[in-house]
């Protein structure tokens, strides 16, 4: 039983810093996150349920929040998991009032289908193919640089302020293509003139590398659609 | 905010939104390249958030345990250096010292006027109790308080009378100089003493300490039309024409104080009446007889007499008392006085 303890301990604080560790460690533990969830919902739970997904984000959060002092990992996921179901249904509770696009009436029609659709589905598949490819160059590139995606979101800035000031460095080599193009070719942030042109701190710079890395990925030629979904960002560095 | 869904796994997806924010959000069946607009996020910024009050709550908490620490290393140098731990009494010298942990003076305290003229300019803070128990002793010696030969009482609260004991062990300090008798005892003898003077009547008193004449309620007390001379026989002969004597050097607290028995260390409660004495004047110690009636004590003497129907008190002079509060046996005893009918 300790070493069972033992191991499921190691594999977690492996799948921190792992994002295959985790997927392999929430895997394992597939029938432990469903019969938890059942015993919040009361009901059995299907792989394709919201709920089910919830719960599984839930052992997700709880693999990068646990440490050895909370105790025991599964005792705390399983609270993990109760707490954002409950969560879920009071949200979902608020959103009562509103009809699902997606409840068929008595011919099997779904609401969302009888709604007359402006949109060009055709365009947005196109769009949609073109993002995922996208998606795939720029993680492709991010791995020359040691950098995946999920690394990118934990080391992307949580505050209002640090947020502003990895904008201004990105602003600033936008605006400096020899910066970009250096980067390109060196593998590596230019974090020295970066902070020296932009003027903000160094430090806030090198702590944010990886979240770096993928912005200024972004920049460089190819990445047009994801440039377009954060050209405000691109556009007005200098927030006030 | 629109989000990006930029990678799919098991239990979550990676999202970037519109401020080029990188987030982590529940997977609730996304595809890489969707837009969507409200996913279930993970607490954004709680690490942080939670790190940072980790870190508040870290040095609120170090501060108080620096200040707690510095509170009891505070109260544990008060308790050993400044704290009373124990009481010594001299009784022969009317002296209380507060005595510390470490068994250094902190506090020389005078149980009436004339301790307070033994220890008068003398200080005693942070000094061994025996070297300042020895000095106080000289002191009041050298004053004409205390007198070669006498039995000095020692009262020690803590109850550890071993330690006094050296001091008679010592050849070359004042008490074997002049050759005076140490007697150490614990607090609640004194205390027992101290009540027993306040029930018992006043049998003897010593020179040396302050007396108290008796005012009985009920006492005739013979109206003396005059002091009668040392040794002398009353003027009416009779045996109960004494009135409560008392002496001008001698306290005056109550006026009903009952006398006490004398015992032989001679330690004569403050509040003793002073009773006829043998004629036993020793030669050491001529000054307690001649004592100038306005001596230390007198400050607590009444200025007018309790009775003023009675005869006034004869002075302490008059009352031949031995160091060691020996009444005079020409003088009747005080307590056949106390009952005898008024004299007129």
């Amino acid at each position: 039983m300790e070493s069972d303890a033992k191991q499921i301990i190691s594999r977690v604080y492996k799948a921190k810093n792992d994002s295959h560790a985790a997927d392999d460690l929430i895997e394992s533990y597939l029938p432990f996150i469903r019969s938890e969830a059942a015993k919040v919902l009361k009901r059995p739970v299907d792989q394709s349920d919201d709920e089910m997904s919830i719960a599984m984000f839930a052992f997700y959060e709880a693999i990068k929040n646990y440490s050895r002092l909370r105790g025991s990992f599964l005792k705390f996921a399983a609270l993990q998991i109760k707490n954002r179901l409950i969560d879920y249904f009071r949200k979902e509770k608020r959103n009562r009032g509103h009809i699902s696009l997606d409840e068929a009436d008595d011919d099997d029609n779904s609401l969302i289908d009888s709604i007359s659709d402006e949109h060009d589905d055709y365009r947005e598949n196109e769009i949609r193919e073109a993002t995922q490819q996208e998606i795939a160059e720029l993680s492709a590139q991010m791995d020359d640089f040691g950098v995946s995606m999920s690394d990118v979101a934990d080391n992307s800035p949580k505050q209002r302020r640090t947020l502003e000031i990895c904008q201004k460095a990105i602003y600033y080599a936008r605006n400096n293509p020899d910066i970009l193009e250096d980067f390109l070719r060196t593998k590596k942030v230019p974090l020295a003139r970066l902070s020296e042109g932009a003027g903000v701190e160094r430090k806030t710079l090198e702590r944010h590398r990886r979240y770096l890395v993928a912005v200024l990925l972004i920049c460089t030629n190819g990445y047009e659609i994801m440039r377009g979904h954060i050209m405000q960002v691109l556009k007005g560095g200098e927030r006030s | 905010m629109k989000y990006i869904v930029m990678e799919c796994h098991k239990g979550y997806a990676v999202l970037m939104d519109e401020e080029s924010r990188f987030v982590t959000a529940a997977n609730l069946g996304y595809n890489v390249g969707d837009t969507i607009s409200d996913p279930v996020l993970m607490s954004s910024g709680s690490d942080d958030n939670s790190r940072r009050k980790i870190m508040i709550t870290a040095k609120f908490v170090s501060i108080a345990a620096c200040l707690m620490l510095l509170i009891g290393s505070g109260y544990l140098y008060y308790s050993s250096n400044y704290k009373t731990y124990s009481t010594v009494i001299i009784s022969e010298a009317d002296v209380k010292m507060s005595i510390n942990k470490k068994g250094k003076v902190i506090k020389l305290e005078s149980c009436n006027q004339r301790g307070e003229e033994i220890i008068k300019d003398y200080n005693a803070k942070g000094k061994d109790q025996l070297t300042a128990a020895n000095e106080i002793i000289e002191l009041g010696i050298a004053k004409g308080y205390l007198s070669d030969g006498e039995t000095v009482s020692l009262y020690v609260s803590d109850g550890d009378t071993d330690k006094f004991d050296e001091i008679s062990d010592d050849s070359d300090n004042n008490i074997n100089k002049h050759n005076l008798k140490v007697s150490v005892h614990s607090m609640n003898e004194y205390d027992d003493r101290q009540s027993a003077t306040v029930t018992n009547p006043v049998t003897a008193a010593a020179p040396s300490a302050p007396a108290v004449p008796e005012t009985p309620p009920a006492a005739p007390a013979a109206p003396q039309p005059a002091e009668p001379p040392h040794g002398a026989p009353l003027p009416d002969g009779s045996d109960k024409a004494v009135v409560p004597p008392t002496a001008p050097n001698a306290d005056v607290p109550a006026p009903a104080e009952p006398p006490v028995k004398p015992d032989d260390n001679n330690v004569t409660p403050p509040l003793s009446e002073p009773k006829p004495a043998e004629p036993v004047s020793p030669p050491n110690e001529p000054h307690h007889d001649t004592e100038p009636p306005s001596a230390p004590d007198k400050i607590n003497e009444p200025k007018h007499d309790k009775q003023p129907d009675k005869e006034p008190i004869p002075k302490r002079s008059e009352i031949n008392i031995t160091p060691n509060g020996i009444l005079n046996k020409e003088l009747p005893h005080p307590e056949a006085n106390i009952k005898a009918p008024n004299i007129p």
